[in-house]
């Protein structure tokens, strides 16, 4: 063995100690047969590293390349299930800029770059009166071209979609490219917390849906919105018809007012008309435990259009009964060789013909060729394309009245409200007794398709391609966790109530973890920006699984307006409009006097306040999504609380990056003095989620609350009133002999007494 | 994808896994080498070179990234193609060399220089035997300890496999000297 090899070994290894070391480098500078031994034999380690590091490159250059190719692969056969062909196209880069389109869509242009808090120097007003919440969130920016129409959405799951030439500037003059949009956004309670935002209209409460800033810029300066303006998309979890859309005037004392407040459209946005269901209500449930394969759409047609029945609706109606002649024809045979049990009447099965005169029965009324008649693609982007109709169908099909469903397809055109609100008339529900579905439909204030404009074409290929890819992860999802739900159940049987609920915690989070990975997945093949969860919250702390789904999840619900300004808007409604508004003279007292509530202070003292960069502390009325920010007056912070609420308060300190919390779950009128703790994680998932559950019903509650008040008021009142009358009864009618009370029979003195109070 | 998490994984050795997620950058190099004479197995081979710098550079802890890794991987990429062009005595089309402004060209050349001595090296060791070279790329690549490569690959005793470790440089060293002296020829 060369004598050398060795100890170059160890000392390349480093192996040696440090006087071994000292002494080879030593010798390696004098002996120069060692100083040739040793470079070829680091070359030759150099040699080896390079070779394995090329073999790992190749290994996952070729990965790469096969994913590429099975990505495309799996996106072309989406794109033909969607039957949305111009949505997202990757085509094989031509040049640096291209190549970045490669990770975006169209769409997506749309994926922030970067974020930051403040980028410019002036506000959209062209001042520099930026305020705490603007300082507080982190912007999202997106580049965007005006030349034509684009769709994007945040990270807290707002769409917009902005039609072409929807920018200009000062000067009047429009603009096409390099259009910067910045969206700053708190839409839960702890970024609205943390961004010291309030929730104020002058001094009013409000509840709110969330908070947005939206601004729009080329090269830094100001642009303004023209046209239609910016069709703004909302997510919600539930429709609170009472919300508005406030704007933003920031204060000089860094807060924001919020004003002129601003109606929601509730725009219906039509998805495929072929996507939808219009089968009676659970007509693909009997179907499925019948045996039948329910995804195969002719079949279960078939099955369906096969239950013709002459109807008055349909014989009076020509062009329906044509279409109804060319049904039967061929599928009724294909049927008949099944056998039909259930819910479905036998004599509303059509046999032949001949046999139709003898088959009346009720349920028959809304005959299914009518329903043929308007699924059809060629109602797509109307008001029966929507999720809404589809509603509404269902409600139609229990009512057995063939005139509701002209209603609506004869007036198409018109906003669903209306519609509704034709219906419940026709149905005189508001003499009836029992549910008025249809009035509360009218309720909801739907409105009605708006198909001219290509954003909003876009916009419905969006959210049509974003429940798709949510649908099929969470199918697969399902599936998978079907066999694993079926042991747990019986693990579950078997260990009872104890463990349960923890098991059903466990499981439910199984699925959310295995659903976001699908999702990803989904996204990663689509070539679609995903937001993993660190993506959301406005301050980037640990975050949790539901704030990535927030935003994969299409919202049940979105509420929709176009912005037709930058600054910030305030999706809410008063908190207690409802309150003032209702006709609480229905209860109360004929006299007309009101009940006053008594509002009493309250002090909060933070511990060692001085430590902190900055504090913020909020009054939470119990069960609103409401944040009264308590003003900091003589070195604590005071407020006056509302005697009928229930309030929490919650005192946030930041000090460099971390965030200390404390709160008070029940806030009595009194002074407190509180110290602050360091956030967990626990705090966190706590402070995020705190009251975004509030439902009407809560308001409803405290309604009931307001009533009961009012009605104990009145009647003490009352019972003076009667008191004073029974008392001054004998004074005034001296012949009047009182009703014998045994306990109470006012002597003379004290009616003397009364009367002179009176008097005074 | 995020240049932190790609240098992330850089850190912790994971080559493949950083050389599948960059993959999307190749179309545009191979874009880039096709307009300029070469194929696509020059492109393959360019970009691959150039992520081995690139992760050279990344993992000198006196390197400080300047660009995105993108721009810093087609910077390398055009560097390197428009050397070889060079070599070949091919002019790369017009334009070609002003895309390098903001980007270091010495640093690259020195590290160029090595390169002929490394090729060399990674001949001689590629001409070991199949055990010679798995054990010297678990010691020196995947930074094995010794133990564990004897168990690994059946050696009898660790003492065995470290004697075998240093025949195997030793005949690695020897291809590596009769490749020099044919190659000065």
């Amino acid at each position: 063995m060369n004598k050398y090899t060795e100890i170059i070994d160890r000392y390349l290894s480093g192996e040696m100690s440090l006087a071994e070391k000292a002494d080879f480098e030593k010798q390696l500078a004098s002996n120069s047969e060692l100083k040739s031994e040793f470079l070829s034999q680091r070359q030759i380690i150099e040699g080896i590293e390079r070779v394995a590091l090329k073999s790992e490159i190749k290994q996952g250059f070729k990965r790469g390349s096969f994913k590429n190719k099975a990505g495309k692969w799996i996106l072309g056969f989406v794109i033909v299930a969607l039957a949305v062909s111009t949505v997202f196209v990757i085509k094989t880069s031509t040049n640096e800029q291209d190549h970045k389109k490669l990770y975006k869509t169209p769409h997506a242009m749309a994926s922030s770059d970067k974020e930051e808090k403040l980028r410019y120097e002036l506000t959209e007003e062209n001042n520099s009166n930026w305020v705490e919440a603007d300082k507080q969130l982190l912007s999202q920016f997106f580049k965007i071209s005006g030349k034509r129409d684009t769709v994007i959405e945040t990270k807290a799951g707002i769409i917009l979609a902005i039609p072409a030439s929807s920018f200009y500037k000062n000067t009047g003059e429009e603009v096409a490219e390099n259009i910067e949009l910045e969206i700053k956004e708190a839409m839960n309670p702890l970024d609205i917390m943390k961004a010291g935002l309030s929730t104020t209209s002058n001094g009013e409460l409000l509840r709110t849906g969330g908070m947005f800033y939206l601004n729009a810029r080329q090269n830094g300066e100001n642009l303004k919105i023209q046209g239609k303006g910016i069709y703004t998309s909302i997510p919600t979890n539930q429709r609170d018809k009472d919300m508005m859309l406030f704007d933003g005037k920031r204060t000089s004392d860094g807060q924001i007012n919020w004003v002129q407040p601003k109606r929601f459209e509730n725009k219906l946005i039509p998805v495929d008309i072929l996507s939808l269901d219009f089968y009676p209500r659970n007509f693909l449930d009997s179907l499925k435990t019948l045996g039948y394969p329910i995804k195969n759409k002719k079949m279960t047609d078939s099955i369906y259009y096969s239950f013709v029945c002459e109807t008055q609706g349909a014989v009076a109606d020509s062009v329906f009964s044509r279409a109804m002649n060319e049904s039967i024809a061929q599928p009724l045979n294909v049927f008949q060789t099944y056998s039909l049990t259930g819910n479905y009447s036998a004599t509303s099965i059509l046999r032949g013909q001949k046999d139709t005169l003898a088959s009346y029965s009720m349920g028959c009324e809304i005959a299914p060729s009518r329903i043929r008649a308007i699924w059809d693609k060629k109602f797509n982007n109307t008001l029966l394309a929507t999720k809404e109709f589809e509603e509404r169908l269902k409600a139609i099909f229990m009512t057995c009245n063939p005139e509701l469903l002209s209603l609506y397809i004869n007036n198409m055109h018109k906003k669903m409200y209306q519609v509704d609100s034709m219906a419940s008339r026709l149905l005189n529900e508001d003499k009836i007794e029992g549910p008025k579905i249809f009035k509360e439909f009218y309720l909801r204030k739907d409105g009605g398709v708006s198909i001219g404009e290509s954003h909003m074409k876009e916009l419905r290929a969006y959210m049509e391609e974003k429940r798709s890819i949510y649908e099929k992860a969470a199918q697969k999802t399902f599936a998978e966790l079907y066999k694993k739900e079926t042991i747990l159940d019986e693990q579950l049987a078997q260990k009872r109530n104890e463990h349960a609920i923890k098991d059903a915690a466990r499981l439910n989070k199984l699925f959310y973890e295995e659903l976001q990975t699908n999702l990803e997945s989904a996204y990663g093949q689509l070539g679609k920006p995903y937001y993993r969860p660190s993506g959301r919250s406005a301050v980037s702390l640990t975050t949790f699984h539901y704030e990535s789904l927030y935003n994969v999840i299409p919202a049940p619900y979105y509420y929709s307006v176009p912005i037709v300004t930058t600054g910030w808007k305030n999706v809410d409604a008063y908190a207690y409009e409802s309150l003032a508004k209702r006709q609480t003279l229905d209860y109360a007292d004929a006299s007309g006097k009101k009940a006053t509530i008594r509002y009493q202070p309250f002090t909060l003292k933070v511990k060692d306040s001085e430590n902190f960069d900055r504090i913020v502390a909020y009054l939470i009325p119990d069960k609103l999504t409401t944040f009264q920010k308590i003003p900091f007056k003589e070195g604590a912070y005071k407020e006056n609380l509302n005697e009928l609420i229930q309030y929490s308060a919650i005192v946030f300190g930041f000090k460099g990056n971390e965030v200390y919390v404390n709160s008070i779950s029940e806030a009595k009128p009194s002074e407190e003095t509180i110290s602050l703790s360091l956030m967990s994680q626990k705090d966190l998932s706590y402070y995020a989620y705190l009251n975004s559950g509030a439902t009407n019903d809560l308001i409803g509650e405290l309604n009931h609350e307001f009533f009961l008040h009012k009605e104990t008021q009145r009647k003490k009142v009352k019972t003076k009133q009667k008191e004073i009358r029974r008392k001054l009864m004998p004074v005034v009618f001296p012949c009047y002999s009182p009703p014998p009370q045994p306990t109470q029979v006012a002597p003379a003195s004290e009616v003397k007494s009364v009367s002179t109070e009176i008097v005074q | 994808m995020k240049d932190s998490h790609i240098i992330d994984l850089l850190k912790s050795n994971r080559y493949a896994k950083v050389s599948e997620k960059l993959y999307g950058y190749f179309p545009v190099i191979k874009k880039l080498i096709l307009k300029n004479s070469g194929n696509r197995e020059d492109a393959e081979d360019i970009y691959q070179e150039a992520l081995i710098i690139l992760i050279k550079k990344i993992k000198d802890p006196s390197f400080e990234l300047r660009s995105s890794l993108n721009t810093y991987l087609y910077s390398i990429c055009r560097f390197l193609w428009s050397e070889r062009l060079k070599k070949k005595n091919k002019k790369p089309e017009t334009g070609f060399e002003k895309y390098m402004d903001g980007f270091q060209v010495n640093e690259l050349e020195t590290f160029q220089k090595n390169e002929s001595d490394i090729r060399l090296a990674e001949k001689a060791f590629q001409q070991l035997g199949e055990k010679c070279k798995q054990l010297l790329m678990l010691f020196y690549f995947k930074k094995m300890t010794m133990a564990n490569i004897a168990q690994k690959l059946n050696f009898n005793s660790e003492n065995v496999a470290k004697n075998q470790k240093y025949r195997c440089i030793e005949k690695a060293k020897e291809n590596l000297q009769i490749l020099k002296s044919s190659s000065h020829e």
